[in-house]
């Protein structure tokens, strides 16, 4: 083997990727050519003091926090370059309300409730890589469930639309226990309102309310928050909470 | 049985977040020491593979499997790390920190840190900066060669697939690279 030729079989060389034959015939040269010798002693110096290098600075850097710090990023909903974070449909749900206020003639304000709950399969598949699942299925099923009450026949529901942003609100002609779902959510801004990136959902109370009351929910701009309010004729708004009756 | 890789993305993508603490476990270590080698400076090779993970899974349901798992993350890192690269070599190159992960008092005072004489340690950390200012003379693209395999131990088809260039080309910056490392440690030594 010439010393040209052991230059171009020098990285398989020490990188041990050699057939037996050719490393055989490398290492005959470099018994030979103390040049050659010289050049891949330095290398296998070069090599550890880098591999030394690095792990000495890497050992030091402490990465006990790196999960934490991962999940509350993708908790938060940081923007994406590709946007894959998206906002849940409202599409479904608000059909299904549109078709009920078409009767009554205006949009519940469980359209808000009722839209995150659309499609909460795709919901977890975007949103629940870190867990997400359980909660959102379960606020989901009982935001459900408090939609169904809302909707349920007999009720006297004069409502106006709902908005991320404004207030919707409905008066109960009877009695009705339900049990809502105060959703917490970071916001981004969108064309100029804000919505919602994930849907949190978190059980807070049952809440019951009776005849005469006003039941109110929104969310509060830039605090992800959605609240829910229950207001009597004759006072102010106030929560109120109770044990929920199925 | 440890879970695979696969395994683990599956569950991952159905809201495990076991899975997902499992899989930045896995990888952490491993990826943070070729973050070092590429950037040197601890903080930014830790952000780096922070964001590293935080795209890793945003992305989830974008990894296909035409790649191995880590083939895929170790992609990512090293675009993030290049592009670093790039946007620092407009800026002044950050001083070698000699104080990270040493205890300075050690020098000297006879409390030899593990046994090392303080000596033997000065040279060492010498040499270290001599060696990192020895991978920053080359471009993104040979230091990406050169720190997969050496501090990582990639073959060369798993670096093509994570360079995403072709093994010919990895061989060929990598026997550059070498070649270059060699004449400037061999000049500062």
């Amino acid at each position: 083997m010439t010393c040209s030729e052991f230059d171009k079989a020098f990285d398989p060389y020490v990188d041990g990727l050699l057939d037996p034959l050719s490393a055989a015939a490398a290492r005959m040269h470099l018994e030979s050519c103390p040049t050659c010798d010289r050049m891949v002693a330095r290398w296998q110096q070069s090599r550890i003091l880098l591999s030394t290098a690095v792990a000495e600075i890497a050992a030091a850097v402490d990465v006990s926090g790196l999960f934490t710090a991962v999940g509350s990023a993708l908790d938060a909903g940081c923007e994406l370059e590709d946007g894959a974070l998206t906002r849940p449909s409202v599409t479904r749900g608000a059909s299904h309300q549109r078709e009920f206020h078409a009767e009554r003639g205006g949009v519940s304000a469980s359209v808000d409730i009722a839209a995150r709950t659309a499609r909460p399969a795709a919901r977890m598949r975007r949103f629940s890589a870190i867990g997400r699942f359980v909660a959102v299925a379960g606020g989901s099923a009982v935001a459900a469930a408090a939609s169904i009450m809302l909707l349920a026949p007999g009720m006297t529901l004069p409502v106006q639309v709902a908005t991320e942003t404004t207030p919707s609100t409905f008066s109960l002609g009877s009695s009705l226990r339900l049990k809502p779902v105060t959703f917490t959510a970071p916001e981004r801004r969108d064309g100029g309102v804000w919505r919602p990136l994930l849907p949190v959902p978190a059980l807070v109370d049952a809440l019951e309310a009776g005849e005469g009351r006003t039941v109110s929910t929104w969310v509060q701009p830039r605090t992800q928050t959605r609240v829910i309010w229950v207001q009597s004729r004759n006072s102010g708004p106030t929560l109120q909470t109770a044990g929920y009756d199925k | 049985m440890e879970p695979t890789d696969g395994e683990l993305v599956d569950r991952a993508r159905l809201g495990d977040r076991g899975a997902v603490e499992h899989l930045l476990e896995r990888y952490q270590r491993r990826l943070l020491g070729v973050l070092v080698g590429m950037v040197r400076n601890p903080e930014d090779a830790r952000e780096i593979l922070q964001e590293t993970f935080i795209r890793v899974f945003r992305n989830l349901e974008n990894f296909k499997g035409d790649s191995s798992f880590y083939t895929w993350v170790y992609r990512i890192a090293m675009n993030l790390a290049i592009d670093y690269q790039r946007r620092d070599s407009k800026r002044p190159s950050v001083e070698f920190d000699e104080g990270v992960g040493r205890d300075e008092d050690s020098v000297g005072d006879g409390s030899a840190h593990l046994g090392v004489n303080p000596f033997e340690r000065i040279r060492s950390r010498e040499l270290g900066q001599k060696i990192f200012e020895a991978i920053e003379s080359l471009t993104p693209d040979h230091r990406a060669v050169i720190i997969l395999r050496e501090i990582d131990g990639l073959s060369y088809e798993e670096i093509s697939e994570v360079l995403q260039c072709s093994m010919g080309t990895v061989m060929s910056r990598l026997h550059y690279a070498r070649k270059k490392l060699q004449t400037r440690l061999h000049e500062m030594l």
